[in-house]
């Protein structure tokens, strides 16, 4: 498998230690991005624990459908890369591109719906962004607007590591067409970063969506 | 790596699913079901599927595995920590429960019984009971009104709205609405005024305000308006 990886770099003593360090690399990545999330979600669980009524309530306003549809989307997504994965290992050039393109779609498709949701929450006034006068009925107004700011920023940053997974994701397409080495190595740590924003939404969606329907 | 078949990945995907549909499922049929941690906990049983199996952690060797835990372990102190503190906290303050600050010792509102209430037409109002009692202590150090601070708070955090009225703020002089607010006693308002209250963000946006300066502005934005306090 790893002979199909191509080159090795001077400083590794063969191709297996070569993609062990690169993998070992994008984890020590991966395991920062946990603590930048991290942080968002004690900060989410704080006031949550505060404000348990009032963050029920503004959670009831997230459109729990698409929200469902978009979690769909990115687990299928995270099999397309898997298979990717395995397409570049067995080098079968042609797999690995219509893999790769297809998780790409599906995580076009997930910014798509995101981006109707989001129309349809500042529409609705609950966006207490770029100036926006938050509106929201009932007596936990402050509170709601706590729990809003959260929401577009957790899953706004989410949006974007994903937009940059789309451009990794394309990039590697790419290469793929062009025969670059070595492909496998950089396709497995596309996949890796790519499954890891799927775990970041798969627990986004159950706090944002799902704790609403607590109280 | 292709030492699994594909098979694997897909009954791996199918069981995503299926997690997914019971999360969703769980929150309509049983909700509060474990607090709030049913929701995410289902979630850590995904995330470590996707782990252990599209990220290849199965397979890897020790160091990788150490590697990839030590972010959440560290994520497991900082809430653990965190929680702790919070947890354990004696004041209802601390988690938010009671958002209501303590009346700062020597202050008292000029309450219906030392005020007399100029405008006759208002009514002294039936004070809603405030979420604290104030000791007697508290009560009888009086400290009069301050409104010289009252008006150089306004001009500097409160004229934005109040004189404007944006975001349905009472308007500087406007005795009708500042009459029905003021129905509610001087106390509410300034609670309101602390905590937030509509369209009013909390301590008007400066923290740095106390409770007796917020008092004092309002006291002087309520004699501006043509209500009555006792002005010394």
């Amino acid at each position: 498998m790893s002979e199909s990886s191509g080159e090795l770099a001077p400083q590794f003593d063969d191709l297996d230690q070569q993609r062990a360090a690169d993998t070992l690399g994008i984890w020590v990545f991966l395991a920062t991005e946990v603590l930048f999330f991290g942080g968002l979600f004690l900060g989410f669980f704080v006031y949550r624990q505060a404000y348990p009524e009032a963050f029920a309530a503004a959670g009831r306003h997230l459109d729990l459908l698409l929200g469902g549809i978009n979690t769909a989307v990115l687990l299928t997504s995270s099999l397309t890369m898997t298979l990717a994965d395995q397409a570049a290992a067995a080098d079968r050039r042609k797999a690995l591109i219509a893999l790769l393109g297809a998780t790409a779609l599906l995580g076009i498709a997930f910014l798509a719906i995101k981006a109707i949701e989001y129309s349809r929450e500042f529409e609705a006034g609950l966006a207490p962004l770029f100036g926006q006068v938050f509106r929201f009925e009932g007596p936990h107004r402050n509170q709601a607007e706590l729990f809003f700011h959260f929401y577009f920023l957790m899953t706004g940053l989410h949006a974007l590591h994903l937009f940059i997974g789309i451009v990794i994701v394309t990039v590697m397409i790419a290469f793929s067409a062009l025969s670059l080495r070595p492909l496998a190595t950089r396709v497995a740590i596309t996949g890796l970063y790519w499954h890891f924003i799927d775990v970041v939404w798969v627990f986004l969606f159950s706090i944002l969506y799902l704790g609403a329907r607590h109280g | 790596m292709a030492d699994a078949g594909i098979g694997v990945y897909f009954r791996i995907w199918l069981g995503l699913l299926a997690l997914l549909a019971f999360n969703v499922v769980l929150a309509f049929l049983v909700p509060g079901l474990f607090g709030p941690w049913l929701h995410p906990g289902i979630a850590a049983i995904q995330a470590g599927l996707m782990m252990a199996v599209f990220m290849s952690l199965r397979s890897g060797g020790v160091l990788l595995k150490l590697v990839a835990m030590a972010g959440f372990f560290w994520l497991f102190l900082l809430f653990a920590l965190t929680f702790g503190d919070y947890e354990t906290r004696f004041e209802d303050v601390a988690m938010g429960r009671q958002v209501y600050l303590q009346p700062e010792p020597g202050l008292t509102a000029p309450s219906t019984a030392t005020s007399p209430v100029a405008a006759g037409s208002l009514v002294p109002p039936a004070t809603p009971k405030p979420a604290f009692q104030a000791t007697p202590e508290q009560e009888a150090g009086t400290q009069p009104l301050n409104f010289a601070q009252g008006e150089r708070l306004f001009n500097i955090t409160c004229s934005g709205c109040h004189r404007s009225g944006i975001l349905g703020a009472p308007k500087l002089g406007d005795k009708a609405d500042w009459g029905a607010r003021f129905k509610q006693g001087l106390k509410t308002l300034v609670s309101h005024a602390v905590n937030g209250f509509r369209g009013m963000p909390p301590k008007g946006g400066k923290p740095a305000l106390t409770e007796s300066e917020i008092q004092n502005t309002i006291a002087y934005m309520l004699t501006e308006s043509g209500i009555g306090l006792d002005r010394k």
